[in-house]
């Protein structure tokens, strides 16, 4: 049987995190080490951009810092995200097929499985949601991303044990005009912990044997805890302060032409009552970044809401392809009460004429 | 007998390749990289590219930029030693060129090569063809 090792080096800062991610990734893929599962712990708590974005459009810094929150970038991809000490990281790196190139949309539902078959070893059913979501009834509960190098890749998530809803929305940057109540339970209603399926933050140490176990029966590998080779801790050492250095942590800087990312508060009536959209535009790339939908509509199941938000992250803001991403959506078998794709179209179609113009 | 490609890729006969995915263009003293349309139908939507200065120095078999899909960074690899000349800011600011227009606006660099002739390590679009073939992703 097939031999992996597990990592799990306890809570240290996201810059020894990071510069670990790349050293595991580099010794994997020169063979000098197997495939590795590793757990991350984040001390302090910490926000983390996604390796393309710029920390400066995703984070308030001035919130980060009053709130003695760390900065820091991943190797991998994706969207910026906070870590605290009740959320498991986890990550895979594992050998892959040098010669072909990584199709994300079919590896991640096969590297979730280790997600999913964790839940489900407490009594919860969760399952992968595209582009790279675990979720349980349209909540999310864990985030997916990866990156590769030279024929290994990492792919590496989150587990929510527990989570600090208002944490996030003070140091992320989401469009929300304010901060009420209100949208920190819209806010919360996208997320589901495992603290809210059971009734109790389950010990960390659990979570990540019952990850481990996951492990060995999705690949039917042997799993061996391990330490890092001695090659390893010295390549730790010799590139660990590179990554508190802002040379990496501002590595992307805001592009001079595009100050933000527009926000943009949507109303549109629709015979089955009003749609609100809060969305925020990427003007350079011409695509939704981010999306919340609410109004007085009714639709059956309410996860509907959560597929489309996650359906429309990300989508480019041409009328065909959001044509397609919402005819696909219907056809899933949804209940809108009347509410049809036209009118989302509609909702939507201000913030794609104008963006077509050049001039958002 | 057709000797049709089994892959659905496209692969141009006035460039070469390498086993990245990537191809080649000569262009006088210069050397245009980009990524092939295999690159780009696997990675799916194209959302963010990274690419080196001018006067970046690259080494064969080292990335060089990267780009982004699907919340999956790739690498982009130096094909042979070299020195960058020019990047294609509109692949930067517009990363959708990548998937619409891989072997012409979708450039990438521009490099002036270090070695003799950096031809000899690349492959063939014939060679090229035939390396997607063996990968049978139909």
């Amino acid at each position: 049987m097939e031999e992996w090792r597990l990592l799990d080096p306890g809570p240290m800062p996201a810059w020894k995190q990071m510069a670990l991610d790349k050293v595991v990734i580099e010794a994997r893929a020169l063979d000098q080490v197997p495939n590795t599962l590793r757990f991350m712990e984040f001390s302090p708590h910490t926000a983390l951009v996604g390796y393309h974005q710029a920390v400066d459009l995703e984070i308030d810094r001035d919130q980060a810092q009053r709130l003695d929150v760390d900065i820091n970038r991943r190797i991998t991809g994706g969207g910026a995200i906070y870590m605290d000490e009740r959320q498991l990281g986890w990550e895979l790196c594992v050998k892959f097929d040098e010669d072909k190139r990584i199709r994300p949309e079919e590896l991640y539902p096969k590297l979730a499985e280790v997600v999913i078959e964790s839940l489900r070893s407490w009594g919860i059913k969760a399952q992968f949601r595209p582009v790279n979501d675990v979720e349980i009834e349209g909540r999310k509960i864990s985030g997916t991303g990866g990156s590769d190098y030279h024929g290994a890749v990492i792919y590496q998530g989150t587990l929510l044990l527990d989570f600090n809803v208002e944490i996030m929305l003070r140091v992320l940057k989401l469009p929300i005009e304010k901060l009420t109540d209100k949208v920190v339970n819209s806010f919360q209603q996208r997320l589901i912990t495992m603290r809210e399926i059971l009734g109790y933050i389950p010990a960390m140490d659990d979570v990540k044997g019952s990850v481990g176990e996951a492990l060995t029966r999705v690949f039917g590998v042997k799993l061996t805890a391990s330490g890092l080779t001695s090659s390893e801790e010295q390549a730790w050492d010799a590139i660990s302060p590179s990554y508190r250095d802002p040379q990496w942590i501002d590595l992307r800087k805001v592009p001079q032409s595009n100050q933000n990312y527009p926000a943009h508060s949507l109303t549109y009536k629709a015979k089955g009552g009003l749609l609100r959209i809060l969305l925020q535009t990427d003007i350079d790339q011409k695509h939704i970044k981010k999306i919340f939908i609410t109004g007085d509509f009714f639709v059956y199941p309410e996860r509907a809401v959560l597929d489309l938000e996650a359906a429309l992250k990300d989508a480019p803001l041409r009328g065909q392809e959001l044509s397609e991403i919402l005819e696909a959506h219907y056809r899933q078998g949804y209940n809108y009460i009347g509410v049809g794709v036209s009118d989302w179209l509609q909702a939507l179609a201000s913030v794609c004429e104008t963006n077509q113009e050049g001039s958002l | 007998m057709a000797t049709e490609p089994i892959h659905r890729w496209r692969v141009l006969a006035d460039r070469f390749y390498d086993t990245r995915h990537q191809w080649v263009l000569e262009d006088d003293l210069l050397l245009t990289l980009g990524i092939t349309d295999y690159t780009q139908d696997t990675a799916g939507d194209i959302l963010y590219a990274s690419l080196p200065s001018p006067g970046t120095v690259l080494e064969k078999g080292q990335p060089f930029g990267s780009i982004e899909s699907g919340k999956w960074v790739g690498q982009l690899y130096a094909p042979f030693d070299g020195v960058v000349i020019a990047a294609n800011d509109q692949v930067s600011e517009n990363p959708q060129l990548l998937n619409q227009d891989p072997y012409g606006r979708g450039w990438l660099i521009k490099v002036r090569p270090s070695i003799a002739n950096p031809r000899e390590s690349l492959l063939t679009h014939a060679d090229y063809t035939r390396l997607l073939d063996e990968l049978d992703e139909r």
